[in-house]
């Protein structure tokens, strides 16, 4: 979570804090008052962690559809854009594909050749697999290398100074102190790279795939259909696959059209650094 | 792209629910319905606020929903520049002009030695932090267009059996020539039926850069610049000639409808329900 979700969950959780305060002076409806403060802010926590869970599920108990642009619209359980046109339906989902969901890899100091050899094999047996249309899709911008560096050194003279505190404790917690040294080990992994000449870069990585129907319903179950297989195909890449839902689809559609700065990408998604 | 926004609007709605719970504050002990509306409508302000951060751009078309669709934007969701060699995306007060760079890439890794393979993965590593502006590299895996194709088949079969036909009528016609026609007339079919039989697919790979200019002339002079330093450090990397794609070869990359062309649903279609049965 970004410094400024932080600051837009806390505020707005003060508020309905400040309610729940003030509930106790007015007996019975203070009552009401002090459900209605707690129901607040647990769907403040939803919409902070899985917006991408209960929003679509209230746009498709709704019945909500969207139009992000003309001929286009999103689904109302927000899972699909589907573009209509000559009497076809082409509907369009995403997968991520978050290639760093393995913290420990990220704790090896030199690249793992082998995965590296067998990346291309891998590559063409997946596309030999699909039969239909699929885009693998890769943003990526390289950081200011000075400022990267300098902000990996503060984060490790943090935990060491973490870690020398607790090993001082009376009774230190060694679960605690093998977390902080699995994380200073990827840290100093990542100052390494860069005194290495690797450049570090932020990235995020999603993969497309567009089904065609004779009807709505037709074109979303051929969808889901690809986007499964792509799921299984993608697999042997070791990467943490879901099905995009929720705002974040419309975010995407708007990728096809314009690429966000750096900035605005790490505060809508998950950027994998 | 509206941060600036996102932020004031969210201040606004903070301010107003906290001016709630200040007058909810204010309300004698007695008058509990006044402070129970006031605190419902602070509630409602803290979820809103929190709204705004992620879900400002869905606050306006909610508000004037018809008929349960909420409208974001009407218009197209793009325009071709003038020289065909970016699209265009206004956002208000901004233009932003995308521009697409063509990687061609033909080697296969059933060619390549390990260290060949080691190398390619390590060049296209490489290529990843070409930019400090966000770029996106994409492999797009599409059908290819046949319509042309299979028009010039259908062409040249109607040519050979209305030929067939004339030669037929013709007693005069030797058996040899007839016979060479009508081999012809199945070599046009047979291949016209083998065309639009098999599933046809291209994988393309590509680079897109986006700018943002305060005009269109801007957008476009600087997302051709960024496109072509890309293009430049790409061919440079992987030793291949990227080029700034046009037309619609932009329109492959980014509609649908190009990517699977009407030609190839039926296929499609019939692969699928191949799969199915």
């Amino acid at each position: 979570m970004d410094e400024n979700t932080i600051i837009y969950l806390v505020i707005s959780l003060f508020i309905a804090l400040l309610v729940l305060l003030g509930a106790s002076r007015f007996g019975a409806i203070g009552i009401i008052m002090t459900v209605l403060s707690l129901v607040t802010m647990l769907v403040i926590l939803l919409l902070a962690f899985a917006d991408f869970l209960i929003v679509p599920l209230f746009t498709k108990a709704l019945n909500i559809t969207q139009v992000p642009a003309k001929d286009y619209v999103i689904t109302s359980g927000q899972e699909a854009v589907v573009k209509y046109t000559n009497g076809i339906y082409y509907a369009t989902g995403y997968l991520t594909a978050n290639i760093y969901n393995y913290v420990f890899a990220a704790e090896r100091g030199t690249e793992d050749e082998e995965a590296l050899v067998s990346a291309p094999d891998k590559w063409e047996k997946a596309i030999m697999n699909i039969h239909f249309p699929f885009k693998f899709n890769l943003v990526s911008a390289s950081e200011d290398i000075q400022r990267y560096r300098d902000e990996l050194e503060t984060k490790r003279g943090l935990l060491e100074f973490q870690y020398s505190k607790e090993m001082q404790s009376s009774s230190p917690n060694s679960m605690g102190l093998e977390n902080m040294q699995r994380q200073m080990n990827i840290l100093q992994t990542s100052i390494d790279k860069i005194g290495q000449g690797e450049k570090p870069i932020n990235n995020i990585m999603y993969i497309e795939s567009t089904a065609v129907g004779v009807s709505l319903k037709e074109a979303n179950d051929n969808l889901s259909n690809q986007l499964n297989e792509l799921q299984t195909i993608f697999n042997i890449f070791d990467l943490s696959i879901t099905r995009v839902m929720g705002r974040e689809l419309y975010l995407l559609f708007r990728m096809n059209y314009i690429i966000p700065s750096m900035g605005e990408l790490m505060g809508s998604f998950q950027v994998q650094k | 792209m509206d941060s600036g926004k996102k932020r004031v609007a969210f201040i606004i709605i903070a301010a107003v629910g906290f001016l709630f719970t200040v007058l909810m504050g204010l309300v004698p002990a007695s008058l509990s319905l006044v402070a129970l509306v006031l605190a419902i409508l602070a509630l409602a302000a803290s979820v809103l606020a929190f709204a705004a951060k992620d879900y400002y751009y869905m606050f306006n078309p909610i508000v004037r929903m018809k008929h349960m669709t909420a409208v974001i934007d009407s218009g197209e969701p793009f325009y071709m520049s003038p020289n065909g060699n970016s699209i265009i995306v206004r956002d208000e007060n901004e233009v932003y002009a995308t521009s697409f760079i063509k990687v061609p890439v033909y080697s296969s890794s059933t060619e390549m030695s390990d260290e060949e393979k080691l190398n390619f993965t390590s060049l296209f590593a490489r290529l990843v932090s070409i930019s400090k502006n966000p770029i996106r590299l994409s492999s797009q895996l599409n059908s290819i267009n046949k319509d042309e194709y299979m028009s010039r088949i259908t062409a040249k079969l109607n040519e050979s059996e209305q030929r067939y036909n004339t030669l037929q009528n013709d007693k005069a016609t030797p058996a040899k020539e007839l016979d060479r026609v009508k081999g012809e007339v199945t070599m046009w079919r047979n291949m016209f039926d083998n065309v639009s039989r098999s599933n046809s697919q291209e994988l393309n790979l590509y680079a897109s850069i986006t700018a943002v200019g305060n005009t269109e002339d801007e957008a476009i002079n600087l997302s051709s610049l960024r496109a072509e330093e890309v293009a430049a450090g790409i061919s440079a990397t992987l030793g291949v000639t990227a080029t700034i794609a046009t037309g619609n070869d932009i329109l492959v990359f980014i509609e649908p409808d190009y990517m699977i062309p009407p030609a190839t649903i039926t296929e499609m279609m019939k692969y699928k329900s191949g799969q199915a049965e």
